[in-house]
C-alpha cells in the first residue's frame, strides 16, 4: 500500500542516484591518483545515500548489492583497508553495474542479473565476508512471554537532554500490560544545585500481562548506554534468552514490493535551482505591474500622457527580454554532466593503449541548453578518442620527439558572444599531412594537393569516408568518421574547426548555439512567403549585376563571389512558392551563406530586418520537411519558416548529383 | 501537530519524510545538510528533528552535537536517519546527543509509528 | 489570574505564587527553577498548573525536587490548580505522592 505513494519519489531517486554515480567515479578516479579522506567520504556518501533510496523505495537487488560496496567503502574509511588500484577498479566496475541497475529500474525490468551477482559477490569476498544472501528479515525471538516482570530503570544524568523522554518509555510500557511504578527519589539534589536538565530519577517498575522480554528491551532500545536497565522475571516462567536492548526493528527487507511500472515510466525533467525560480517569478511580478500600468491607458487616452505610455511600453520590452532570458535558463545546464564521463573513459583508453595521459577539465560549469548538451555528448566522445588514439603518442615516442611521457588532453569550454566553445587540445603529433593527401588522393576525394594549404589539408578529415589510422583500431573505428562528428555538430547549429601544429599537438574547436529554441536570423521575403535565415550561417548579402552571373549546362547558376563562382539556390524553386516572386536576379537579392563546409547564394526577392525566432518544430506540427528545421510566428501573427541551410545544400548537392 | 524538521541530502528521501509527515499534519521544514538545519533550527523551535546520518557540508552527528549546545535543543527529540550495518555509527550520534534512530529502508507506516513514539 | 508566563512568581506576605508555563519542558526550565527557589524562601508556596499543556520528566523532577525541600523546611506547599496533563505525567512518573498532588482540584 505504501508503494502508491512512495513511486512518485522514484524519479527523483534516479536522478539523484545518476548525480551521485557520477560524483562516485569522478571521486573513484581523482582517489586513483592518490587519494584523500575526504575523497572517500564523498564516495562513501553517495553509496550510501543509493542504498538507502533503494531500500526505502523498494529496490532490495540494489540495495544489497549496494550494502557490499559501501561495506567495502567503510573499511577504507575507517582505515581498516587501504586504498589501491584493485578496490577502485572494482569500485569502478561496481559504479557500472549500478547504472545497469537504475536503466533496468527505470524500464521497470528485474534488476540483478548474473553480471551483477557476480560482482555482488566479487565485493563480499573482497569485505572479507561470506558472500551468502543476506537474510530478508531479523526474526524476532516471540516467546510465550511471561506474566509479570520487574524493570529496575536508572538513568544517567544526560539522558533528558538527549531527547529521551520516559514518559513515553513508561506510555509504551503502559501499552503491554499493567504498571506498577515506583520512584527512587534518593539522589534527588538541593533545589539550588539542580540542573533542570540532567536525570537523578530512577524508577522500579512492575509490569503484569503476557509479555515477551524482547517487548520490554525494545521500549528501552535507545537509551543502551545511557541507562541502568534490569529485566526481571517477576514469576516463575521459561526463560527468556534475548538479551536486553538487541532488538532491530527492520521487517520490510524481504517483502519489498516491486515498483509499479507507470512510476518507472521515465519522464523527461529538468532539476532547477531555486534562484532561478526565484527570480522568474520576480519577472512576472514586474510584468504584470507593467501591464496594470498600461491598463490604464484603457480608460482614455490623451497627448500628455504619451511619454507615459511609451515608458510602460519600454518597460515591457525590457520585462519580456529578461522573462525570456530567465525563462531560456531554466534549460540551461553546466556542461559537467558530459564532461565528467572522461576522466573515466580517458583512464580507460590510456591503459587500453598504453598511453599515459593527464586530462585537463576546464570551464566544466559553462551552461547550455539541454537539448545540446544532450546531443553533443557523441561528438565530444568521439574526438576525445580520435585525439588519444591519433593525437597522442606513445611515451617512447614522445621521449623521442623530447617531450614528457604523459600526454596532456584539455576540454575547455567557454562562453564566447552569444556561443559555447568547446576545444578539445592535445599536445599529441598533430596532423600529418602527407598521411592525409596520400589517403585523400586514394580515396579520391581530391585530385592533387598541390598549392592546397594545410588548413584546406586539415579540412579533409571531415570529408566522409576519410580515416588516416593506418590499422583502425576498436576505439576510432566503429564506423564512424570525423564527417559524422560535423554532421552532428552542424545538426546542432554549430560548427567544428581544427588548427593543428606538427610535432605540436591539435585542437578542434566545436562552436555551439546557446540554444536551440530561439535563433537571431534575417527576414527574407519570398513572393508571398516569409523565410528566416539564420544569422550565423550567413557569410553577407549582395545585389548582383548581369556580368557576375553565369549560367552552366544542366540549368545550374553561379555568381561570382570574391575570388570564386558559388551556386546560386532560388528559394522560391527550392520551397515552390514562385506565386508574386521576382524572377530576376538582378532585381532581388542574394544572401551568401554557409554549411556543409560549402557556400552558396540564396536569391530573394528583399530582406526586410533581423530578429529573434523562437523556434517551433514543424515536425510536432506537422512533418519533416527537406531545407526547412521549423518554424516561428511573425509580429503580425503570421508564420515564417526558416531555412535549413546545411539541409538545403545537401538537398542541392543531391540534385547535381542525380 | 508538531513542527519537524526533516534534514536529508537525498531529495528523494527528504520527500518521501516530508510528505508521509505531512500527511499525516504535521507542519514539516526541511534542510539539505546539517548546517541548512542548524540555521533553520536556529530561526524556529522545532518538536522534533529527523536526519540523515551522512551529508556533505555537515553530517547528522555533527549537526546533533551543534544542536544540543543550543538551550532550546535540550531535550526535542533527534532521531537520526541511519542504516542498520552502522552500529558504531549510531553510537556515535548517541553520544552526541541523538535521541534514537530510525532504520533504513523504512516505510511511511513505519515512520509514522515512530514519529508518534517520540512525539507521545 | 492574570499571570503571565514571564513574571509569575508573585509574594504576597508569606505567600509565593508560582505559575508554570503552558509549555513546562526542558528548555524552558531555568526560569521556572529560579521562581521555585525564590518560592522556597516564604513559609508558604502556591503553585498554579492550571496552564500547563505540555510537561515532561526534568519539569517534574523539578517540582519533585521543590516539593521536597519544601516538606523537609516545614514549608507548606498548596496547589491552586492542576492541568490533567500534568496530571497523569505525574501519575505515570509514580510522583503524584511526591508532589502532594491533591486527588481532585477543580482547575
Amino acid at each position: 500500500m505504501s508503494t502508491v505513494s512512495l513511486a512518485q519519489f522514484h524519479q527523483t531517486f534516479f536522478e539523484e542516484s545518476h548525480e551521485g554515480l557520477d560524483a562516485m567515479e569522478s571521486a573513484l578516479l581523482a582517489l586513483d591518483g592518490g587519494g584523500d579522506a575526504e575523497l572517500v567520504h564523498r564516495i562513501f556518501r553517495a553509496a550510501h545515500s543509493i542504498k538507502g533510496g533503494a531500500a526505502t523505495f523498494g529496490f532490495p537487488d540494489m540495495a544489497a548489492f549496494t550494502h557490499e560496496a559501501e561495506s567495502l567503502l567503510d573499511e577504507l574509511r575507517d582505515g581498516r583497508r587501504a586504498v589501491d588500484a584493485g578496490i577502485v577498479e572494482l569500485l569502478l566496475r561496481s559504479v557500472d553495474c549500478l547504472r545497469g541497475m537504475f536503466a533496468r529500474a527505470q524500464a521497470g525490468e528485474p534488476l540483478a542479473d548474473a553480471h551483477s551477482e557476480q560482482l555482488r559477490q566479487e565485493l563480499a569476498a573482497a569485505v572479507g565476508r561470506d558472500a551468502a544472501p543476506k537474510p530478508g528479515a531479523a526474526k524476532r525471538a516471540e516467546a510465550a512471554g511471561t506474566s509479570a516482570w520487574l524493570i529496575r530503570f536508572h538513568p544517567h544524568q544526560g539522558m533528558l537532554a538527549g531527547g529521551n523522554e520516559p514518559l513515553r518509555m513508561f506510555r509504551e510500557l503502559a501499552e503491554l500490560g499493567a504498571l506498577k511504578v515506583e520512584p527512587a527519589l534518593e539522589k534527588l539534589p538541593a533545589l539550588a544545585s539542580l540542573e533542570p536538565s540532567d536525570c537523578h530519577l530512577g524508577w522500579t517498575i512492575e509490569l503484569r500481562g503476557k509479555v515477551a522480554r524482547a517487548a520490554i528491551a525494545s521500549v528501552f532500545d535507545w537509551v543502551e548506554g545511557e541507562c541502568d536497565l534490569v529485566i526481571e522475571e517477576l514469576v516463575e516462567a521459561a526463560p527468556e534468552p534475548a538479551p536486553v536492548a538487541t532488538a532491530p526493528t527492520v521487517a520490510a527487507a524481504a517483502s519489498a514490493p516491486r515498483a509499479s511500472r507507470e512510476a518507472a515510466a521515465e519522464a523527461s525533467s529538468v532539476r532547477v535551482g531555486i534562484d532561478k525560480i526565484d527570480s522568474l517569478i520576480d519577472l512576472v511580478g514586474e510584468l504584470v505591474i507593467t501591464q496594470s500600468m498600461l491598463d490604464t491607458f484603457r480608460e482614455g487616452f490623451d497627448a500628455q500622457r504619451i511619454e507615459m505610455l511609451q515608458h510602460g511600453l519600454a518597460q515591457l520590452a525590457r520585462h519580456t527580454r529578461s522573462l525570456q532570458e530567465s525563462v531560456m535558463g531554466i534549460r540551461m545546464l553546466p556542461i559537467a554532466s558530459v564532461f565528467n564521463r572522461f576522466p573515466r573513459m580517458v583512464r580507460d583508453l590510456g591503459q587500453k593503449l598504453g598511453k599515459q595521459v593527464k586530462l585537463d577539465l576546464v570551464g566544466e560549469h559553462t551552461e547550455l541548453d539541454k537539448t545540446v548538451l544532450e546531443k553533443i555528448g557523441d561528438p565530444l566522445v568521439h574526438l576525445v578518442r580520435n585525439a588519444i588514439d591519433h593525437g597522442l603518442e606513445t611515451p617512447d615516442r614522445r621521449r623521442a620527439a623530447g617531450k614528457g611521457d604523459i600526454g596532456t588532453l584539455r576540454l575547455e569550454a567557454s562562453h564566447r558572444g552569444g556561443s559555447i566553445v568547446v576545444e578539445i587540445s592535445d599536445d599529441g603529433a598533430g596532423l600529418n599531412r602527407d598521411a592525409i593527401v596520400a589517403k585523400a588522393l586514394q580515396r579520391g576525394l581530391i585530385g592533387s594537393a598541390e598549392g592546397m594549404s594545410d588548413e584546406a589539408v586539415a579540412e579533409l578529415i571531415f570529408q566522409p569516408g576519410f580515416s588516416t589510422a593506418a590499422t583502425t583500431t576498436d576505439l576510432s573505428g566503429r564506423g564512424v568518421g570525423m564527417d559524422v562528428v560535423r554532421r552532428n555538430v552542424v545538426d546542432l547549429g554549430g560548427n567544428v574547426a581544427i588548427r593543428s601544429v606538427v610535432g605540436k599537438g591539435s585542437v578542434f574547436t566545436i562552436t555551439l548555439p546557446l540554444t536551440l529554441a530561439i535563433i537571431d536570423g534575417l527576414t527574407a521575403v519570398v513572393g508571398d512567403e516569409h523565410y528566416i535565415v539564420p544569422l550565423a550561417s550567413i557569410v553577407e548579402s549582395v545585389q548582383l549585376r548581369g556580368e557576375a552571373l553565369r549560367t552552366v549546362t544542366g540549368g545550374g547558376e553561379l555568381f561570382r563571389f570574391r575570388d570564386g563562382w558559388l551556386p546560386i539556390i532560388r528559394l522560391h524553386d527550392a520551397f515552390g512558392c514562385a506565386s508574386g516572386a521576382r524572377s530576376e536576379i538582378e532585381q532581388g537579392l542574394v544572401i551568401v551563406v554557409e554549411g556543409e563546409g560549402a557556400r552558396v547564394g540564396l536569391f530573394v526577392d528583399e530582406l526586410i530586418g533581423q530578429q529573434q525566432a523562437v523556434v517551433k518544430s514543424l515536425e510536432a506540427n506537422y512533418r519533416r520537411v527537406v531545407g526547412i528545421s521549423g518554424a516561428t510566428i511573425l509580429a503580425d501573427g503570421s508564420v515564417a519558416l526558416i531555412v535549413d541551410v546545411a539541409g538545403l545544400i545537401r538537398q542541392q548537392g543531391r540534385r547535381k548529383a542525380a | 501537530m508538531a513542527k519537524i524538521l526533516a534534514v536529508d541530502d537525498s531529495a528523494s528521501m527528504r520527500g518521501m519524510v516530508a510528505f508521509t509527515l505531512r500527511g499525516a499534519g504535521h507542519d514539516v521544514s526541511e534542510a539539505e545538510n546539517g548546517q541548512l538545519a542548524v540555521d533553520a533550527a536556529k530561526g524556529s523551535r522545532f518538536d522534533l528533528v529527523l536526519a540523515d546520518v551522512n551529508m556533505p557540508v555537515m553530517d547528522g552527528i555533527s549537526m546533533v552535537r551543534e544542536l544540543r549546545t543550543m538551550p532550546e535543543y535540550k531535550g526535542v527529540p533527534i532521531l537520526m536517519l541511519t542504516t542498520e550495518s552502522h552500529t558504531d555509527r549510531k553510537m556515535e550520534g548517541k553520544a552526541a546527543g541523538a535521541t534514537g534512530w530510525l532504520v533504513k529502508p523504512f516505510d511511511p507506516e513505519q515512520l509514522l509509528a515512530t514519529v508518534k513514539r517520540v512525539l507521545g | 489570574m492574570g499571570s503571565s508566563k514571564a513574571k509569575s512568581a508573585t509574594a504576597s506576605g508569606a505567600t509565593t505564587r508560582v505559575v508554570l508555563p503552558a509549555d513546562c519542558r526542558i528548555a524552558d526550565l531555568p526560569g521556572v527553577k529560579s521562581e521555585l527557589q525564590a518560592a522556597l524562601i516564604t513559609p508558604a508556596a502556591e503553585l498554579d498548573a492550571s496552564a500547563v499543556e505540555r510537561i515532561d520528566t526534568a519539569a517534574l523532577q523539578l517540582l519533585a525536587v521543590f516539593c521536597r525541600e519544601a516538606g523537609a523546611k516545614g514549608h507548606t506547599v498548596t496547589w491552586l490548580g492542576a492541568s490533567t496533563v500534568l496530571r497523569d505525567a505525574a501519575a505515570l512518573l509514580g510522583l503524584t505522592q511526591t508532589l502532594e498532588l491533591p486527588a481532585a482540584t477543580p482547575a
